[in-house]
């Protein structure tokens, strides 16, 4: 495990350096990128890949952008056992996560959440979902519409009915 | 937009307060919040406890004409998930009732399960009442006279959660089931032999864990026991106690921190030992987490995981915070916000009763009516 801390992913062209295998993924829009075999078995999906030997070419990521692949990859970075000294460190940097506030913001945690779902990432995914909880748990009923862009098919008279019935978790 | 499953995901971790306002968005998020499967996964994930305290309070009342002064009996709830040993005082909000529950001065509570609080008011009916989601319904055919043995539970293997209590007249231990909405009654000595040295030593609050309901009582040597009562067999079962040197004058007490069985004893005065079931129903994994001398009783009703602090409630109903490592305690004060008859709030200080308990109860969407869910689901 020791080789495989120290070896540097990006100064070299093969695939194999010591006793790391690197693997190369390609995004839905043609990036490609080489990645250490050892940090991105964090991702359940491609471990099980690594485990059936299905892993030997380029592994494509579809639905998940370039973009968004290389903010999954620095979570992995982040996340590889002794890449980060110490928990206060990782804890800072995973903060930025925590506050949601325009939409691009949301969008980039959006398409985060669903590249964890679809690499099955779980320490990302839980990570997003708390950020988004923690975004939208004080919100109103018109914020929450407008952030998960859900349209209201109650009539008047329903809605009125339900918020009667609710009236105290619209109170302070 | 986001896939269904993953807003599921999110949703399942929001508090009650929130998921209740969103009930309101949409007629597929309402669906989704009412839906037992969603309740359950939600119950799961989000454990968001809460302390209620029966306090004693002196009130003004508008009774036909008069104004009187009564002595009453309030439930106030205290978020235990915001709380820190680093404050001297704690600040809590009165339940309010005066929609779902007749309350006629008194309101105790007997016992709490999944957020459901099994609420008894001074006319001795009872109710279970999600305060979370302020939702109540009564318990049909009440009657009990005298607080002998009883416990409320959740029998998750069968989806039904059951009321029981010992009727001592017709030596009989009835069970309400909200699955059915009604009482079955079974004959206690075929449940157990000694019933009379149990009825006689058996502490009156059950505890519930595991689909079982337990006691502390005695044998009929006199030897002390953990009495329990399986809500899905309805049988009689014991369980084994710690081993703590053999003396009949020991004083047991049993609650639940951390989602273990914990037992409190009385060794003799001032001192007092609280140990923990980490394994349950594994006689040797009893572990003591306390011993405490500053208290001639107490009850541990929180037990903070990052750090070593346990919330208590000593013999003098004061809340402590006591570390278990070097045994120092800190006694807090427990805050109301209250609004008074003129409209100006103030601060008040709570005083929790002799009589006062104090129960530890979660967040949660857990609706008393849902019997509608259970015969759909059933067939």
């Amino acid at each position: 495990m020791s080789t495989a801390a120290t070896a540097d992913a990006s100064s070299s062209g093969d695939t194999t350096e010591g006793s790391v295998r690197l693997l190369t993924l390609q995004s839905e829009d043609g990036e490609v990128f080489e990645v250490k075999e050892t940090i991105a078995t964090q991702s359940v999906t491609i471990k099980g890949m690594v485990d059936d030997d299905c892993a030997t070419s380029t592994i494509p990521v579809c639905n998940v952008t370039g973009r968004t692949l290389a903010m999954v990859i620095e979570w992995w970075n982040k996340h590889e056992i002794g890449a980060v000294s110490n928990e206060k460190e990782l804890k800072e940097w995973e903060s930025q996560f925590d506050t949601i506030d325009d939409k691009s913001d949301r969008d980039d945690v959006y398409d985060l959440l669903m590249a964890a779902n679809y690499l099955n990432i779980p320490t990302l995914l839980d990570c997003c979902t708390s950020a988004v909880a923690e975004a939208i748990k004080g919100k109103s009923t018109d914020e929450m519409r407008e952030f998960f862009d859900i349209k209201s098919d109650f009539d008047e008279k329903e809605e009125d009915a339900l918020r009667k019935e609710n009236q105290w978790a619209f109170e302070n | 937009m986001l896939l269904p499953e993953l807003i599921i995901e999110i949703l399942s971790i929001l508090p009650v307060k929130s998921l209740c306002r969103f009930r309101c968005v949409s007629k597929l998020l309402l669906a989704l919040i009412k839906d037992t499967r969603f309740i359950n996964m939600h119950l799961a994930t989000t454990q968001r406890k809460r302390l209620v305290l029966e306090t004693v309070e002196f009130r003004r009342e508008l009774r036909g004409r008069k104004l009187k002064f009564i002595n009453a009996m309030c439930l106030f709830s205290v978020d235990l998930e915001t709380l820190s040993e680093n404050e001297d005082k704690i600040f809590s909000v009165e339940l309010d009732f005066t929609k779902p529950i007749p309350k006629l001065e008194f309101l105790w509570c007997l016992s709490s399960c999944n957020g459901l609080l099994c609420l008894l008011n001074g006319r001795r009916d009872c109710f279970l009442y999600n305060p979370s989601i302020q939702e109540s319904k009564q318990i049909p055919d009440f009657h009990m006279r005298q607080l002998l043995p009883f416990g409320f539970g959740y029998a998750e293997s069968i989806d039904d959660y059951k009321f029981v209590k010992v009727n001592h007249s017709r030596k009989r231990l009835d069970v309400y089931s909200l699955r059915n909405d009604s009482w079955t009654s079974i004959q206690i000595h075929l449940l157990y032999k000694d019933y009379k040295s149990f009825i006689a030593k058996c502490s009156r609050s059950g505890v519930f864990l595991n689909e079982v309901i337990h006691w502390v009582s005695k044998d009929v040597k006199g030897s002390f026991m953990i009495a329990v009562f399986d809500l899905v067999q309805e049988k009689f079962k014991t369980l084994p106690p710690p081993y703590i040197i053999p003396n009949n004058n020991c004083m047991y007490c049993l609650g639940i921190l951390s989602g273990c069985l914990c037992l409190t004893v009385e060794i003799s005065h001032f001192n007092i030992q609280v140990w923990i079931m980490k394994e349950y129903g594994m006689k040797g994994s009893w572990t003591r987490i306390l011993i405490c001398a500053s208290f001639y009783w107490l009850k541990p009703l929180w037990y903070s995981n990052n750090s070593e602090t346990m919330l208590i409630l000593s013999d003098t109903r004061e809340f402590v915070f006591c570390n278990t490592k070097d045994g120092k305690c800190k006694s807090i004060e427990v805050h109301g916000m209250r609004k008074r008859l003129d409209g100006i709030t103030y601060d008040q200080v709570l005083d929790i009763g002799d009589e006062g308990e104090v129960e530890v109860y979660v967040e949660s969407l857990v609706s008393p009516n849902y019997t509608n869910d259970f015969t759909t689901k059933g067939n």
